[in-house]
C-alpha cells in the first residue's frame, strides 16, 4: 500500500508527536499527579498540602468575602488539594466552609478535619454534631482534640466514635510550641492517627523528638504554621531567594517555607491558610516537582538563619 | 493551660479586611437609616445647646437609641459573628440603651445655668466628634461606605456619650461609664492586634477622657 504524504499532514504528524512528548509534563500539572503522602494508619493518601482556615474563613455572614473564599477553595480542589482543617474556635469558619463546600458541590472531595475546642469533657459529640452541620458533610474524616483542651474527657469519647464508625481518624493539636511534654506522652500512650503541631524554617523543636517519635509510633503529622502566622514573609520577602533555589524546586519564597517543611520524612501534610487565589496557587506549586534531600534542607535552614 | 504562652494574637480570629468591611455591610444593609443617624447627631448637639429639663430628658432618650441600635445591629448582626465576645458587649450594649431610656422620663437632669458658656462648648465638641472621627474608617478601608457614624458604631459612639453622660450624677455615672470603659479597653487590644493603629484613636481618646467625664462635673 502506497501512502501519499502531504507536507500538511508532515507538519500535523510533527506537531502531534511534539504534543505526545509533553504529554507526561501536562499530566503532571493535574490532580491525580500530585506529590502525596500515606497515613500511616491506613495507607490512605493525602496531597501534602491541606488547607487551614484560621482568620482566613471567618467572614461571618459577608456576601463578597464568602465568594472570595469559596474561591480559594475552589482553587485548592482544581489543583488536587483534599484536606481541609478547621476548628470551632475560628468564629464562622465551619459555617463558612459549609456554604463553600455546598456552593462547589464538593462535598465528595474534602477530607474534613475539624477539632473538638470546649473545656466540658462531655460535649464531644454535641459539639462535633454541631461542626458537622455547619460543613454539612455526612461524617468527618478527621476530629482532633483542639490544643489539648479537656483531653481525657474528649478523646476517650473520639476512640468510641471512631469505633462506631462516626469518624474515620482521630488525633490531637498543639500550636506554637505548646504543651511538647504533654504531646509527646499522649503520642507514647494513646491510639491516635493524626498528630497536629507546629513546624516551620524557624520553629524547629519537633524535629528534636515529636516527628522522629510519630515516625516511630505510626501517627500521620499535619503541620500548622509553616509561614509562622505570617511572619516568614514579612522576614523575608525583601530578601532574594538563594541562588540555587531552583535546585530544591522553589520559584518563590512560599514554597521555600512549604517545602522545607513537607520534605521531613515524617510530616503527611501542611495546612497553609490564605484568604488569597494567588496565594493558594503558589502554595499547591509545591504538590509538583521535586522535593529536597536533607543535605538540602540543612542547607535551606542554614540560609534563612543566615538572613 | 499555660496563659502565659498565647499572645493577643491568638484569640483573634479574623483579619482587617474582614473587621473593615463590616463598616460597609452595616451602611449598606441599613441604608438609608444612615441618614437617621446624622439626623439624630445634628439634633442631639442642637438638645444639647437647651437648658430645659425636657431637652436633657431628650438627650438621654436618644443616647439611649444611640446605644441600643449600635449594640442590636452593628455588634449582634454584624460584629458577634466573627468575634464572640462582642455578642455579650452588644446585649450590654441593649441594656444600657434600655437603661439610658428608663432614665430619661424620671430623672430630673442637673441644671447648667451654674455653668454658664457650656452647653456651646459641649455641643460643639459633639458635632465636631460625630463629623470627624467616622472618617478614619474611611481613611482606612479607602472605601467612603466605611462611614463609622455615631448610634451605629459603637466606638464612636461611646465617645460620644461621655459629654452627654456629664449632666446626671457622679454616682450614675460613674456606674454608666464602667461598660464604655471595658468596651474601650476591648476594642483598642483589638485594633491594636490588628494593626489598625489609626483607628485606636476612638477608644483611646474615650479612655482618656473617661476620669475627665467623672469627675469634671461633681455632683
Amino acid at each position: 500500500m502506497k501512502v501519499r504524504l502531504s507536507r500538511r499532514h508532515f507538519l500535523a504528524g510533527m506537531a502531534a508527536t511534539g504534543l505526545s512528548l509533553r504529554v507526561p509534563a501536562l499530566l503532571a500539572n493535574t490532580p491525580s499527579e500530585v506529590l502525596t503522602r500515606a497515613i500511616p494508619s491506613t495507607g490512605e493518601s493525602l496531597p501534602l498540602i491541606g488547607m487551614g482556615t484560621w482568620r482566613t474563613f471567618n467572614v461571618g455572614g459577608d456576601q463578597k468575602l464568602m465568594a472570595q473564599r469559596t474561591e480559594v477553595l475552589k482553587t485548592f480542589f482544581d489543583l488536587g488539594g483534599t484536606l481541609v482543617d478547621s476548628s470551632p474556635m475560628y468564629g464562622s469558619a465551619d459555617a463558612v466552609m459549609g456554604q463553600a463546600l455546598t456552593a462547589l458541590a464538593a462535598r465528595d472531595r474534602v477530607f474534613a478535619a475539624t477539632k473538638i475546642w470546649t473545656g466540658d469533657e462531655g460535649a464531644t459529640r454535641e459539639q462535633a454534631e454541631r461542626s458537622r452541620r455547619k460543613w454539612q458533610v455526612p461524617h468527618f474524616d478527621l476530629l482532633q482534640v483542639h490544643n489539648l483542651l479537656g483531653w481525657e474527657g474528649h478523646l476517650e469519647t473520639l476512640k468510641a466514635m471512631k469505633a462506631e464508625g462516626d469518624v474515620r481518624y482521630i488525633g490531637i493539636t498543639t500550636s506554637h510550641g505548646r504543651r511538647h511534654r504533654d504531646f509527646e506522652r499522649l503520642m507514647e500512650s494513646e491510639p491516635l492517627d493524626f498528630v497536629q503541631l507546629t513546624y516551620n524554617l524557624l520553629d524547629r523543636e519537633v524535629e528534636e523528638r515529636l516527628l522522629p517519635l510519630a515516625r516511630e509510633r505510626g501517627i500521620a503529622v499535619i503541620v500548622n504554621r509553616p509561614f509562622q502566622g505570617g511572619s516568614l514573609f514579612r522576614r523575608f520577602d525583601s530578601e532574594p531567594l538563594p541562588p540555587w533555589a531552583a535546585e530544591v524546586g522553589c520559584k518563590n519564597w512560599a514554597e521555600f517555607f512549604l517545602k522545607y517543611v513537607v520534605s521531613h520524612p515524617s510530616v503527611t501534610c501542611v495546612i497553609p491558610a490564605t484568604s488569597r487565589v494567588d496565594h493558594m496557587r503558589e502554595n499547591m506549586g509545591v504538590l509538583h516537582g521535586q522535593l529536597p534531600d536533607s543535605s538540602q534542607r540543612e542547607r535551606m535552614a542554614r540560609y534563612v538563619r543566615n538572613l | 493551660m499555660d496563659w502565659s504562652s498565647y499572645s493577643l494574637a491568638d484569640f483573634l480570629m479574623f483579619g482587617p479586611d474582614v473587621f473593615l468591611r463590616l463598616y460597609v455591610r452595616t451602611n449598606q444593609d441599613i441604608w438609608p437609616w444612615p441618614l437617621l443617624a446624622v439626623v439624630l447627631s445634628v439634633v442631639l448637639a442642637w438638645l444639647l445647646t437647651q437648658r430645659q429639663a425636657w431637652a436633657k430628658r431628650a438627650v438621654l432618650a436618644l443616647l439611649g437609641v444611640a446605644w441600643a441600635w449600635s449594640g442590636a445591629v452593628f455588634m449582634l448582626q454584624y460584629y458577634g459573628p466573627i468575634n464572640s465576645p462582642v455578642v455579650y458587649f452588644g446585649w450590654g450594649f441593649i441594656a444600657q440603651g434600655a437603661l439610658l431610656g428608663l432614665i430619661a422620663p424620671t430623672w430630673r437632669p442637673m441644671s447648667y445655668r451654674r455653668i454658664r458658656g457650656w452647653d456651646w462648648r459641649i455641643a460643639l465638641v459633639w458635632l465636631a466628634t460625630v463629623a470627624a472621627l467616622p472618617w478614619l474608617v474611611v481613611m482606612e478601608s479607602g472605601e467612603w461606605r466605611a462611614l463609622a457614624l455615631f448610634a451605629i458604631t459603637p466606638d464612636l459612639t461611646v465617645l460620644a456619650s461621655l459629654p452627654c453622660l456629664l449632666m446626671l450624677p457622679r454616682k450614675l455615672r460613674g456606674f454608666l461609664l464602667f461598660l464604655p470603659a471595658l468596651w474601650a479597653i476591648f476594642s483598642a487590644l483589638t485594633l491594636w492586634t490588628l494593626g489598625m493603629t489609626t483607628l485606636m484613636i476612638i477608644p483611646l481618646a474615650a479612655l482618656v477622657l473617661m476620669p475627665f467625664a467623672i469627675f469634671l462635673n461633681r455632683r
